[in-house]
C-alpha cells in the first residue's frame, strides 16, 4: 500500500517533467523503444484535429484522419517514422458572408477527402529506468488541394464561388518527457510549437466573402500548445497509444502499433 | 531371502523381454480410417497381396536377446508390408508420353529462362526484399485461402486466414512484412486451394497432367487452378491492366529465386526424375487433402482419427 | 535380513527403471544431428580442402542414426523380396552413395539455419516419428523422421520432406523401373549414377 502512494506521487512530479506532444496526429512517446528482435515498428492511427486559423478573422478548422505509419528506432535512443494517410477538411462559416449577396447552399467548408503524408523524427534521452526526456520535430503535407464550391445569388445574378486550400502544410517541434509506470505503460507530456498555412485561392474574387476576397495565405492562430498521452502495451505485441493536445481548441486521437 | 528373490527375478525378465514383445505391434498401430485411397488405380499394375503380419513382430522374434544384430541377418529379412501402412499414394498416368515431352519441356525451359532469369533477379535483389515480396503476393492471395477454408468447413483457419490478412496489411506495410507469422501472433498460414477443396469433397485426382510451364497437375487440381483464378485479386483489380499475365511472371521469378537449387536436388537424388516428381507431386497433394479431411472430420469415436505416419494429433 | 531384502529389491526396481530404449525417439535423432551440426560447424574444417574430410565424419554418424537396410528394404518393397543375397548386399550401400552424392553437397552447404525439434508421436511401441523443421531466413521446412527400435537404438527408415517421404518416392520410382527391367538393370543404373554417368 505504500508502495503504491509512492508510485503515484513520484509519478505525478515526473509527469509535470515529461511530455510529448502530437500536432497532426499522434508525436507519440518520446521513446518508442523496440523489442530485441527489430528496430521497425508500423502502425495504424485515427486523429481528431481542431484549431483556429487565422485569415482576417477566425476560422475554426476541423480535420479527422486515419493514417498508416512506418517508423525506424535506432539504438532505443532516435525514431524515424513516415505517415500516409487521408483527411478531410471542414471550416466553419467560411461561407458567411457580410455583404448584400446571400448564399443558400451552405456556410462551412468542407471537403472530405485529401491524401498527407508526415516525416517525423525524434530522439530520447533516459535518466534512470523509468523517466526520459524527448524531441521530436514533424511536418506534414497535403498533396491535393481541399475544394470546396458555394452556389448563392448576388444582386439578382447567380454566383458560384469554388474555394481552394492549396499546399496546407504544418510543421511542429516539441519537447517532451516520460514516465513508464507499471506494466510498461507509458505517460507522457509536454509542450510544442508549432506552424501551420494554407493558401487559399477562390475562382472568382468576392469582397463579401473574407476568404474569397483575393489569393491569401491563412495560418494558425496560436503558435503554442500542450500535449499529453498513454501508450498500453496490448497483447501479442501490439501497443496502443491514446494522445490529446491543446493550443486553441482540443485534438486528440489513438493509434495501435506494432513493434518487431 | 532366496524364495523372495527367485519370483522377482522372473518378474524382471518378464518385464523385460515384454519390452521387446509383442503387445505393441497390432493393437498400437492405429488403424487407418476414413483414408479412402486418394486415388484411382496405381500406374504400374502391383498386387497387394501380402500378409498382413506387421514387420516389427517378423524382426523381433528373429532378433537375438543382445543387441547384436548383424547386417547380414536383417538383410535375409523379407519386406513385409506393415498392417495399417497406408495404400499405395499412386496416380494413373494414360498421357504419360506426353507428360514425360512435358517434363522435358519445362526441364528445358528451367535450365534456359527460369533459372538465369532468377539468378539475375537475386543478384540485384537482396533476399530480404525478395521475401517481402513473396509477403506481398501472398497476402494478395488471401481471399484465396479464406474461402477455400471456409469451402471445407474448416472455420478456424478461415478466421486464421482473415486474421492474417488483417495484421499483415494494416501493420505489416500492406503486406510486405509478415508479422502475423511471428511467435507472439503465431497465425499460420492455411495453404489450401481449389484443387484441395475438390479432394476434401472426395473428388479423386483423376490421372497425372503435366502442363507444360504449369508442371505437375491433374484433372480435379487444373480444376481447382482455374476455380482459384475467380478468388485471386489479380483477375479483378486489373492494377496492372493488361499487364497482369506480366505481374504473374513477376512473381513467379520472385519465387524461384528463393528456391534455387531444390529442384537440381530433386533430379540430382531421383532415379527416374520424372517418375520422381510425378509421385512427390501426389505424395504432397495427398498429404494436403488428408490434413484438410483431418481438420473437418468429427473425432467422434475418442480413437485417434490420424493416419499412420502423418505425425496428425487432433487439437483440442 | 530384511535390509539385504531392500536392497535387493531397490536394486531390481532401478534395473527395472533403466530405460529399455537407447533414448527416447526424440532425444536420439536429435543427438545425431547434433553430431552433424558440430562437423558442420567446425572452423576449423572450414575450408573447401576439408570437404573430404568432413565426408568421411558424416559417414559415421549416417550409419548410426539411419537404418540403410531398412531404408532400402522399404524402398524397394516386394522387389526386395526377390533379389538375392549378394543383390540385397550389394543394394544397400550403393543406394546409401545415391542419396549421399545427391544430398552431400546441400548439407555441407549449411550455414548457419536452425534446427527446431517440435515433437515426437509414438506410432507404436517401437516406431516413431520425430517432427523437425529448419528455419532458414527465406522458408521454413518440414522435416519428419520415421525412426524404429532396432536392437535398442532408435534409427532413421525413412525422411519425410515438405510432406513427400523418401521412401514412398523411390518405392515409386523402383516400381516404374522394375517393371519393366531387371534387378540387374536397377543396381546396374544405381551404379552408373553414383560413377556420375
Amino acid at each position: 500500500m505504500k508502495h503504491y502512494k509512492v508510485i503515484i506521487i513520484s509519478l505525478l512530479i515526473f509527469f509535470a517533467i515529461c511530455g510529448v506532444a502530437a500536432a497532426n496526429g499522434l508525436f507519440g512517446p518520446p521513446q518508442f523503444g523496440a523489442k530485441d528482435t527489430g528496430w521497425l515498428h508500423t502502425g495504424i492511427g485515427y486523429w481528431h484535429h481542431e484549431d483556429k486559423f487565422d485569415g482576417d478573422g477566425d476560422y475554426l478548422i476541423g480535420q479527422k484522419q486515419l493514417y498508416s505509419e512506418v517508423g525506424y528506432v535506432t539504438n532505443n535512443y532516435w525514431d524515424i517514422y513516415v505517415r500516409v494517410g487521408i483527411s478531410d477538411l471542414n471550416i466553419a462559416d467560411a461561407f458567411s458572408s457580410t455583404s448584400a449577396a446571400s448564399f443558400a447552399s451552405k456556410n462551412d467548408f468542407a471537403d472530405n477527402m485529401n491524401y498527407f503524408s508526415t516525416f517525423g523524427t525524434k530522439g530520447f534521452y533516459p535518466f534512470g529506468k523509468t523517466c526520459g526526456i524527448g524531441a521530436f520535430i514533424q511536418g506534414t503535407y497535403y498533396f491535393r488541394d481541399f475544394t470546396d464550391d458555394v452556389s448563392g445569388t448576388r444582386n439578382g445574378a447567380p454566383l458560384n464561388i469554388e474555394l481552394r486550400i492549396k499546399n496546407l502544410w504544418n510543421v511542429n517541434f516539441g519537447i517532451g518527457l516520460q514516465a513508464t509506470a507499471p506494466y510498461g505503460i507509458k505517460l507522457y507530456l509536454g509542450p510544442y510549437v508549432y506552424y501551420s498555412e494554407a493558401k487559399v485561392s477562390p475562382s472568382t474574387n468576392f469582397t463579401g466573402l473574407a476568404l474569397a476576397s483575393g489569393e491569401m495565405t491563412i495560418k494558425n492562430k496560436t503558435s503554442l500548445g500542450g500535449f499529453s498521452g498513454i501508450e498500453v502495451p496490448l497483447a501479442k505485441g501490439f501497443r496502443l497509444n491514446v494522445e490529446g493536445q491543446y493550443s486553441e481548441r482540443l485534438s486528440a486521437g489513438a493509434a495501435v502499433t506494432y513493434a518487431y | 531371502m532366496k524364495l523372495y528373490s527367485i519370483p522377482l527375478l522372473l518378474f524382471v525378465f518378464l518385464t523385460l523381454g515384454c519390452a521387446h514383445g509383442s503387445h505393441l505391434a497390432s493393437s498400437r498401430t492405429p488403424t487407418a480410417v476414413s483414408l479412402q485411397p486418394e486415388l484411382i488405380t496405381v500406374g504400374s499394375g502391383e498386387e497387394e497381396a501380402l500378409p498382413k503380419s506387421p514387420s516389427i513382430l517378423v524382426e523381433s522374434e528373429s532378433e537375438s536377446a543382445g543387441s547384436n544384430r548383424t547386417n547380414d541377418n536383417d538383410v535375409n529379412l523379407d519386406y513385409v508390408e506393415e498392417e495399417g501402412e497406408k495404400k499405395k499414394a499412386g496416380i494413373a498416368d494414360p498421357l504419360e508420353p506426353f507428360n514425360r515431352a512435358m517434363y522435358h519441356f519445362n526441364d528445358k525451359l528451367y535450365f534456359w529462362v527460369l533459372k538465369p532469369v532468377a539468378q539475375g533477379y537475386k543478384k540485384v535483389v537482396p533476399e530480404t526484399a525478395r521475401v517481402s515480396v513473396r509477403n506481398f503476393f501472398s497476402n494478395l492471395a488471401a481471399p484465396v485461402r479464406f474461402v477455400n477454408c471456409f469451402l471445407q468447413a474448416n472455420f478456424s483457419g478461415a478466421m486464421t486466414e482473415a486474421g492474417r490478412f488483417l495484421v499483415n496489411t494494416i501493420w505489416g506495410i500492406g503486406g510486405f512484412l509478415d508479422p502475423a507469422s511471428s511467435k507472439d501472433i503465431k497465425l499460420s498460414k492455411q495453404d489450401e486451394d481449389f484443387g484441395q477443396t475438390l479432394g476434401v469433397y472426395g473428388l479423386g485426382q483423376g490421372f497425372y497432367i503435366n502442363w507444360p510451364i504449369f508442371g505437375p497437375s491433374s484433372p480435379r487440381d487444373t480444376a481447382g487452378m482455374v476455380g482459384d483464378l475467380f478468388l485471386h485479386p489479380f483477375s479483378y483489380l486489373n492494377i496492372a491492366g493488361d499487364n497482369s499475365v506480366g505481374v504473374r511472371a513477376y512473381e513467379k521469378v520472385n519465387d524461384n529465386s528463393l528456391s534455387i537449387g531444390d529442384y537440381e536436388s530433386l533430379k540430382e537424388a531421383a532415379i527416374d526424375p520424372y517418375v520422381a516428381i510425378r509421385d512427390a507431386y501426389v505424395q504432397s497433394r495427398l498429404k494436403k487433402v488428408n490434413a484438410g479431411r483431418i481438420k473437418t472430420t468429427p473425432v467422434s469415436t475418442g480413437e485417434p482419427n490420424y493416419a499412420p505416419g502423418s505425425g496428425k494429433v487432433p487439437e483440442n | 535380513m530384511k535390509r539385504q531384502i531392500s536392497v535387493f529389491s531397490i536394486s531390481i526396481l532401478l534395473l527395472l527403471s533403466l530405460p529399455v530404449y537407447a533414448g527416447a525417439p526424440l532425444d536420439a535423432v536429435q543427438s545425431n544431428v547434433n553430431k552433424v551440426l558440430e562437423v558442420l560447424r567446425d572452423p576449423k574444417l572450414k575450408a573447401a580442402s576439408a570437404k573430404e574430410i568432413k565426408k568421411k565424419m558424416l559417414l559415421p554418424i549416417y550409419e548410426r542414426m539411419f537404418d540403410g537396410v531398412e531404408l532400402s528394404r522399404r524402398s524397394l518393397a516386394r522387389h526386395w523380396n526377390a533379389m538375392n543375397a549378394a543383390q540385397r548386399q550389394e543394394f544397400v550401400p550403393l543406394f546409401r552413395k545415391v542419396l549421399e552424392k545427391a544430398y552431400i553437397d546441400k548439407i555441407l552447404a549449411y550455414t548457419d539455419e536452425k534446427i527446431v525439434f517440435d515433437r515426437e508421436n509414438m506410432i507404436s511401441g517401437s516406431q516413431a516419428e520425430v517432427q523437425t523443421r529448419i528455419v532458414t531466413s527465406a522458408k521454413e521446412v518440414p522435416i519428419t523422421y520415421r525412426v524404429i527400435l532396432k536392437g535398442g537404438d532408435w534409427k532413421v527408415y525413412d525422411v519425410v520432406i515438405e510432406n513427400v517421404s523418401l521412401v514412398l518416392n523411390y518405392r515409386t520410382q523402383f516400381n516404374d523401373i522394375l517393371a519393366k527391367n531387371t534387378v540387374e538393370y536397377l543396381l546396374e543404373t544405381l551404379r552408373k549414377k553414383v560413377k556420375g554417368q
